[in-house]
Parts: C-alpha cells; sequence; structure tokens
C-alpha cells in the first residue's frame, strides 16, 4: 500500500464564458453552420416571397441555432459527460439563453439578408415594404422567438430535448390557434392574430417606437429571465 | 487526515432498485475497487458522486465537501472514465480534447498530448472513427491531463484488449505511487482488482456487503470444504457463502475459529479465499440455481 497524499484546498472554479463558447462552437462546427444556414437559404428560394411564412422560416432558423448543440448532445447522449466536467448546472442553463440572446439577432440578421437578395429576385413587382425590411416586423420576430424560448428552454431543461419539444409543443399551438380560429391564415402580414406583427404594430402605433421599443424588448427580456429562473430551477432538479 | 472521499448512510430508490444505506470511505493516495454484478449499484454510486443524480437521504463528502453546494470545484479535481466513453463523435479526438479540456482549470495541453502518444490516439481521426478501447484510452488521457486527485474509473477495462489493460492496472498503481491521486475503479473484474486495489467494496441488489481492504479480506476469509450432512440450520449461519453439492459443501467464511469450534472432529479442507472466491460466494445467496441455501440472517 502507498501512504496518503497532501490535500489541496478545493478551487474557486468557475468556467469562464468564453470556455463554455468554445465547446459550444466545438460542437457547432462550420461545416453544421454550413449545412444549417444553406438549408435555410435553399428554404428561401421558395419561402421568400410569402411573408408569413419566411418569417416562420426565419424563426426556425432561430430554433435551429439555440437548439442545434443541444440537438447533438441529445443525439451522442453527451450529457453524463458534460455534468461530469466542472461546470454548473446553471453555467450550462445559462449559455443556452445566451446562445437564445445571440442567436435571434443573428436569425433577423439572416432573414433580412436572406429578403434583400431573393425578394427583388422573386418577386418584383411587390409594392410596399416587405415585413423583414419594417420595424414592427423585426419586434415583431424578436417577440415570438424570445416568447418560444422562454416556453421551449424550461421544457428542455425539465425533461430533455425530445420529451421537452413534445411538451411545449401543445403550448405554442394553444397560443397560435385563437388567431387561426378568429382571423384564418392568409389574411396578411399585419391583420392576423397568429402573426404577431398585427399586434406589435397596434402597440408601436399606440405608444409610438420611442416608448413600444424598450417596453415590448423588456417585457420579452422579464420573460427570458423568469424562463431562466425556471430552467435553473428545474435543471437543478433533474437526474441522470 | 479525512477521507477523500465519504458516503455515510447513502441511499437511492429507483423503480425497481433501490440503494441501501452505503457507507464507506477511501483515504488518500489508495485505489479501491468497487465490485458487483450489474445492477448491484456500481454505477449509481459514482452518478451520486458526480452529481448526476441526488441520494435520498445520507451524506456525501468528497475532498471534505459536499458536491451538492461545491459541485464544480468538486469535478474540477477529479477524473472521471466511463464505462461506455461518449463524446461528440463527429469531432476528431484532438478537436474534442481542446474542446473540453480547458473546462478544467489545471488542463495541461502538454500532458495530454503526451499521454496521447503514448496510448497512441490518432488525434486526427474523428471519435466515431475509433474502436471503443481506443476512446476510452483517450477519456483516460483526458482524466490524467488535468491534475486530478480522484480518479473515477466506471468499468474501465471492459473493451479494452488484454495488452491495455494491463497497461491501465500498472497506469494506476504509478499514478498512486506517485502521490498523485486517489482511484475509485468499479468493475466486475476480480482479477483486475485484485492486481491493484488496497481496497475493495462489495455491492450486490444495492447492498453494501463489505468495504475492507484487500490484506483484511484475505487474512479473515477462508474457504471450508466438508460433508454436507454436517450443515445443521445453525452451522449454516457461519458461512457468509455457501454451495451445497451431493457430496461436499463448500463455504466462504469470515470467522474461521467459530467454525473449527463448531465443525470441531470434523473432516475439513481449509483454504484461503481468494477476491473471485469473495465476490462468487457472497453473492451466490441471492442468485438461485445450483444447490444453494437461503441465506441465514
Amino acid at each position: 500500500m502507498t501512504g496518503p497524499i497532501d490535500p489541496r484546498p478545493p478551487a474557486a472554479v468557475r468556467p469562464l464564458p468564453g470556455r463554455l463558447l468554445r465547446k459550444e462552437l466545438a460542437l457547432f462546427s462550420p461545416r453544421h453552420r454550413f449545412f444549417l444556414l444553406g438549408t435555410f437559404f435553399l428554404a428561401s428560394l421558395q419561402c421568400a416571397p410569402a411573408e408569413e411564412l419566411f418569417f416562420c422560416l426565419a424563426l426556425g432558423l432561430a430554433g435551429g441555432l439555440i437548439l442545434y448543440v443541444p440537438a447533438i448532445e441529445w443525439y451522442h447522449g453527451l450529457d453524463p459527460l458534460l455534468l461530469s466536467l466542472p461546470l454548473g448546472r446553471r453555467d450550462l442553463v445559462d449559455l443556452r439563453y445566451l446562445v437564445a440572446l445571440l442567436a435571434l439577432p443573428a436569425a433577423a440578421a439572416a432573414w433580412n439578408l436572406a429578403g434583400r437578395i431573393l425578394v427583388p429576385l422573386l418577386d418584383p413587382d411587390r409594392s410596399g415594404p416587405p415585413l423583414w425590411a419594417t420595424l414592427e416586423g423585426n419586434l415583431a420576430f424578436l417577440l415570438t422567438g424570445a416568447v418560444a424560448a422562454a416556453l421551449l428552454l424550461p421544457l428542455h431543461f425539465r425533461f430533455g430535448l425530445v420529451r421537452g419539444a413534445l411538451a411545449a409543443l401543445p403550448l405554442l399551438l394553444a397560443l397560435a390557434l385563437p388567431g387561426f380560429a378568429v382571423r384564418g391564415w392568409g389574411n396578411g402580414p399585419t391583420s392576423s392574430l397568429f402573426f404577431p406583427a398585427g399586434w406589435v404594430a397596434g402597440v408601436v402605433g399606440d405608444l409610438g417606437s420611442v416608448a413600444a421599443v424598450p417596453l415590448l424588448l423588456g417585457g420579452a427580456a422579464l420573460l427570458l429571465l423568469l424562463s431562466r429562473a425556471l430552467s435553473h430551477r428545474w435543471f437543478a432538479r433533474r437526474e441522470f | 487526515m479525512p477521507p477523500i472521499l465519504e458516503l455515510e448512510g447513502i441511499t437511492k430508490a429507483y423503480e425497481g432498485f433501490n440503494l441501501e444505506p452505503l457507507t464507506f470511505a477511501l483515504q488518500r493516495g489508495y485505489i479501491m475497487g468497487l465490485i458487483g454484478p450489474n445492477g448491484a449499484g456500481k454505477t449509481t454510486v459514482i452518478k451520486l458522486l458526480l452529481g448526476l443524480t441526488r441520494p435520498d437521504s445520507g451524506r456525501i463528502r468528497i475532498f471534505g465537501y459536499d458536491p451538492r453546494t461545491e459541485g464544480v470545484a468538486i469535478r474540477a479535481r477529479i477524473g472521471f472514465v466511463h464505462e461506455d466513453p461518449v463524446f461528440p463523435e463527429g469531432l476528431t479526438a484532438g478537436r474534442a480534447a481542446a474542446a473540453l479540456g480547458p473546462i478544467y482549470p489545471h488542463w495541461d495541453g502538454g500532458e495530454f498530448a503526451a499521454l496521447a502518444r503514448e496510448f497512441e490516439i490518432p488525434l486526427d481521426r474523428r471519435l466515431k472513427a475509433l474502436s471503443r478501447g481506443t476512446r476510452t484510452r483517450f477519456a483516460l488521457a483526458l482524466a490524467l491531463s488535468h491534475g486530478a486527485e480522484l480518479l473515477l474509473l466506471d468499468e474501465p477495462s471492459s473493451g479494452l484488449d488484454p495488452l491495455f489493460r494491463r497497461d491501465l492496472l500498472d497506469r494506476l498503481a504509478g499514478v498512486i505511487q506517485e502521490g498523485k491521486a486517489s482511484v475509485l475503479f468499479s468493475s466486475h473484474l476480480t482479477s483486475d482488482l485484485d492486481r491493484v486495489a488496497d481496497y475493495i467494496t462489495f455491492l450486490q441488489e444495492g447492498r453494501l456487503r463489505f468495504s475492507l481492504s484487500k490484506e483484511e479480506l484475505r487474512e479473515r476469509h477462508f474457504l471450508v470444504k466438508g460433508d454436507p450432512a454436517l450443515l445443521t440450520p445453525e452451522r449454516r449461519r457461519l458461512f457468509t457463502g455457501l454451495v451445497r453439492g451431493d457430496f461436499a459443501f463448500t463455504g466462504l467464511t469470515g470467522d474461521l475459529p467459530a467454525v473449527r469450534r463448531a465443525l470441531a472432529g470434523a473432516e475439513l479442507v481449509v483454504e484461503r479465499a481468494t477476491l473471485e472466491d469473495l465476490v462468487f460466494y457472497t453473492g451466490r445467496w441471492q442468485k438461485g440455481g445450483l444447490k444453494l441455501h437461503d441465506r441465514p440472517d
């Protein structure tokens, strides 16, 4: 037998956000990024003239950017590996919300870029500003993305990716269906309740953009903060 | 000096599985073998230590700290090798190490590169293209490259070729001799533990059967063979494990003097029990089959 060794006090370890992002970027490699963005631009060739569909496609891109790495982690069963690293569960939750905060404007930028390139080519006779070029459209995009992320992420952290998405689906549909029931699909981007740009346009019209923009973005931020708190709570309880 | 690892009355219940109050400790600078058949609770213990699951009751201390409150700092000082090491398989081994390693505060990329060369890990190949044995070597290289003070190895030698298995065991012994770390090594291969372990903790169906030093086990435990007609119900209680054949019984005892007193005058063959005997005979009580008795207690 061998003798005991000298103890070391536990290091005060806080993983640097840079280290976590490095892990994230390693998993979300350039090949994956190219695949996701390439798919978005290819699908945009079909969807860009139909504003509602194009809006939804860009939201899908945001969802893909947020959930691509969790999907890889789920597919390869990496949770035990990640949780055996010196990472707190709160750090993993915060990382996902940070990615969401980065992914939503990035997807909005891709939506704008694809719209600017494709819409003049595919729909040259179009009249009026397209949704992606308006303040209301961009606000509606960020708010819808924030609401969807705020609903989906706690369920993802509570139940895992697939079960979480399945649990979130009825909630998202429950939010969307009244719009279908009242106005139906295809009445124009600003008239359907399903389509939040109409509601956002109303708020901006009533309050003015100076008051409405911080109010709406502040509301989205508050919702994400509440969602993050719930994710912390649920993920801390989850067992693997 | 406090133990590096201490479990006190830990319980955990899953559907169809109960970890009964579990108490053992690992002193600094030693290797403990955690042994037991599949479903004994070995992986549950390792999950509890890593904080992947929470105990229903009891207390865990690692480096003297509670993993529930100091989990991140504790895991920074732990190296973990999973039975079936999973990694982001689309990455090359080198990229995976570059992504995961620096999460450890004391990560030493040079040490990892040296170990990768020594373990013959092709860093430019994707992890999904590597054999299970090579992935285990990769996991071990990661675990040994950040100054871990405690290595948790969950069945690391399964899937390894005999040559590397031997190398692995020698390396673990080397780590201990250099005073670098303590090791909790779960395995169902008694030969591996016989070779390197200082302490043996045996679990079976969620129950702790024993947690003793290997010397204690060897000195205390004997196999006793004799005529099955000698086995009265009272005498059966002297054995912690017993297999009865038509012409002879073989019993495992931790109290040889008591057996000799109880069977005084009878013709007995006594031999020192090996670790494999201990596991086999202790485990046989609940396995059914053969010609076994119910556990007397």
